[in-house]
């Protein structure tokens, strides 16, 4: 595969990031794997290498999802266990839909046990700071509301217009109370707030978070000002290696402001450090800072 | 002639302004009539009288419908369900789109159907790995080439429908036949010559990743849009209707330019739409481009310029209709692949009305020439048509550069193919008919 081809699908999956957040882009990406093997016309032979060479493709994404790392390792490892010589293209194909299948599901579960747990972080009256809500955190704020009848109020930073409008229609829909702002105005707004709600791409070995761009500024005035921030993750977001490691994609741009040109470097995602999070949430629970398993 | 060197001169320069696009069209054309104006070569009101209104309240109903249907989200509607039917293969991209682009360019204007067609076409070949250009390349002309089909599809035919008292019916009737013949043909012409670029992409796993990722995403967004239901329906039955008194023209005696404005304004009071953001969306420039060129033409046809033309160039060529038909074809075909067919095709109908009084032609086959040749020859050259040139404007926006000479390789030579095409097609037309 040429290193073209990859860049496109990295380009490609980070605009889905962006704008639908990691869960879905992690779920679009096994659909879309699944949808592509239908497609996919070869021989027996070549069937198997190139399903690990996109998967091999999908791990060294700019920056690194990993969610789908760990799921596209764990269906390597099944795929290397049960194939056997004398296993057929069709059957091949069968287990190998099978195998995505099962990711899906497993990260879908683990994705709604968060929420569940989630679900105890918020109380009547409280005015919570989202910023590039992840989907996970908006199906909490929904949930409280549909199954609590939780009375609270939301403040959403945007981040960019299709991932506001989505927050914004999310809780519209559901009925709760909410204004929109830019993330540069907060500090208007920051002492009625008491907690921020976020979600994360990835929780680094030297306990840093991979998150939306926006977020170490937001996290940080929200820290200085005493507001709780919440994570809510899964286990899956856990990565074995540092933040250097983590592929951020950086851009170089050439921008002009009247009549002088300058390069503009930007990167794809924040980093922030994981003792500003207040507390941490996941599939199983709290867990208490510096037990965190990475 | 007499009195006839300053109306020369001011059209020439305005000719040479508008084809080198120096100044905005509408600028140019109104500045020429602003110099008549001042140097007295024409009055006021003689001025005005020569604007052609039936041409400009058809553009001007059509170009109000249009912007209704955009604000409903049809057009969102159109691109996405077109791009989740192709599957990511390359052949059905090229043929679905070419396909909604010829129907969508029969009824709307072409820059209409380029500016929906355009951006998506380059999302989806440019995330399945491929070249964009031949798409784009390939949309431009297709519109060009479906635009050809109708009354209100191409900008000469408006004119030629307008001037003439041509109808609806008439320009289906004789014209469909070579456009679908011409559609086919250039279809099967871009697939021959760029097997490579639309070769199946099945057997690559990483390609059909990123189109399923596309065509998810694409299905994403299609599910955010927000799509007006009520200003859709009522739309899309102002634009039936439409269709409809046009077809009807011969019955109702209502020409095709009271049509367009009649139900624009009954859409504009039923949908409830804000009528001054309608308004933005209306080409006003092209529209005061249109009646500069009428008032500059008609001076020129005033003065004796157009029948001295006629008589000195089209007439020469003697009264064999055969001749007659081929010439005016493919002049008009080279001419308009590079200056603008509009102002070709305003300043040749007195020219064609002068040789026909000469020699008459049943079945108004010299018009239909005139049309064909104004249509296709637009896809002559990157500069022919409006089209074209918003086609490349907007791939270079989405940073595919397409050159003067990429564009000709490709279209040049369908260009030929099609007034080939549409020689034969009016000979045998003449031959039946005399």
């Amino acid at each position: 595969m040429i290193n073209k081809n990859n860049q496109t699908m990295y380009k490609l999956l980070r605009e889905l990031g962006n704008v639908h957040g990691i869960a879905t882009m992690t779920i679009l990406s096994l659909n879309s794997f699944i949808k592509s093997i239908r497609q996919l016309q070869c021989s027996r032979k070549e069937t198997l290498p190139l399903y690990f060479e996109l998967a091999n493709a999908l791990k060294n994404c700019q920056p690194n999802i990993i969610p789908l790392m760990h799921l596209l390792e764990q269906f390597e490892n099944e795929m290397q266990e049960s194939l056997t010589p004398d296993m057929d293209l069709e059957t091949l194909r069968q287990k190998t839909i099978e195998s995505l299948q099962k990711k899906i599901e497993l990260f879908q579960s683990n994705a709604a046990r968060v929420t569940e747990k989630g679900l105890n972080y918020i109380n009547d009256k409280d005015v919570i700071i989202v910023h590039a809500a992840s989907s996970v955190v908006t199906t909490i704020l929904v949930q409280a509301k549909k199954k609590l009848n939780r009375c609270f109020n939301v403040i959403i930073l945007e981040h960019n217009p299709e991932r506001t409008r989505q927050t914004v229609r999310a809780l519209r829909d559901a009925d709760i109370e909410h204004i929109v702002t830019p993330a540069h105005n907060l500090s208007h707004y920051i002492e009625g707030a008491n907690k921020m709600f976020v979600g994360a791409l990835t929780i680094t070995s030297d306990q840093k978070i991979v998150a939306p761009t926006g977020t170490a500024g937001t996290v940080s005035l929200c820290h200085l000002n005493k507001i709780c921030v919440h994570l809510f993750t899964n286990s899956l977001h856990y990565s074995h290696r540092d933040s250097t490691h983590q592929k951020i994609y950086q851009e170089q741009e050439e921008t002009h402001s009247a009549n002088m040109n300058f390069n503009m470097t930007t990167y794809s995602h924040d980093l922030v450090d994981l003792e500003l999070m207040d507390h941490i949430i996941t599939e199983t629970g709290e867990i208490q800072k510096g037990t965190y398993p990475v | 002639m007499e009195g006839a060197l300053i109306p020369i001169v001011v059209f020439l320069i305005v000719y040479v302004a508008i084809t080198l696009e120096l100044v905005n069209k509408a600028v140019s054309a109104l500045l020429g009539v602003m110099v008549l104006l001042i140097l007295h070569v024409v009055p006021e009101h003689e001025a005005a009288a020569l604007i052609d209104f039936e041409t400009i309240m058809l553009l001007l109903g059509m170009m109000s419908i249009v912007a209704v249907l955009r604000k409903s989200g049809l057009f969102s509607i159109i691109s996405v369900k077109i791009a989740s039917l192709t599957k990511g293969s390359p052949v059905k991209i090229l043929i679905l789109f070419s396909i909604v682009t010829a129907v969508l360019s029969a009824f709307l204007d072409n820059v209409t159907t380029v500016l929906i067609i355009i951006p998506i076409i380059i999302e989806l070949t440019r995330g399945m790995g491929l070249d964009p250009k031949i798409y784009v390349i390939s949309q431009a002309i297709i519109s060009n080439i479906g635009g050809t089909a109708t009354l209100i599809g191409d900008p000469p035919n408006i004119i030629i429908g307008s001037k003439v008292g041509l109808t609806f019916n008439q320009f289906i009737g004789n014209l469909t036949i070579p456009v679908i013949i011409s559609f086919i043909v250039t279809l099967l012409y871009i697939w021959l010559t760029n097997r490579e670029k639309f070769k199946p992409i099945d057997s690559n796993l990483a390609k059909l990743f990123s189109v399923q990722l596309l065509l998810e995403k694409i299905r994403i967004e299609f599910l955010n849009t927000r799509i007006d239901k009520k200003i859709l329906i009522k739309g899309l039955a102002c634009l039936a209707i439409t269709i409809l008194l046009f077809v009807t023209q011969t019955i109702t005696k209502m020409s095709p330019g009271v049509v367009a404005v009649f139900m624009a304004m009954i859409l504009f009071t039923i949908s409830g739409v804000d009528v001054e953001q309608m308004m933005e969306e209306v080409e006003w420039s092209t529209l005061l481009f249109f009646a500069g060129l009428f008032i500059l033409v008609g001076v020129l046809e005033h003065k004796g310029v157009i029948e001295w033309l006629a008589q000195n160039i089209f007439l020469k060529i003697g009264n064999n209709p055969y001749v007659m038909v081929l010439t005016v074809l493919w002049v008009s075909g080279i001419v308009s692949g590079f200056l603008d067919n509009i102002p070709f095709t305003i300043t040749m109908i007195p020219i064609v009305r002068l040789m026909l009084e000469a020699t008459p032609i049943p079945n108004n086959i010299l018009w239909w020439a005139l049309a064909l040749g104004a249509c296709f020859g637009g896809n002559l050259t990157m500069i022919g048509a409006s089209a074209n040139i918003v086609s490349v404007g907007m791939a270079k926006q989405a940073k595919v550069h397409i050159s003067f000479l990429e564009f000709m390789k490709a279209s040049a030579t369908i260009t030929i193919i099609t007034l080939i095409i549409a020689s034969v097609f009016l000979t045998s037309y003449l031959w039946l008919s005399l």
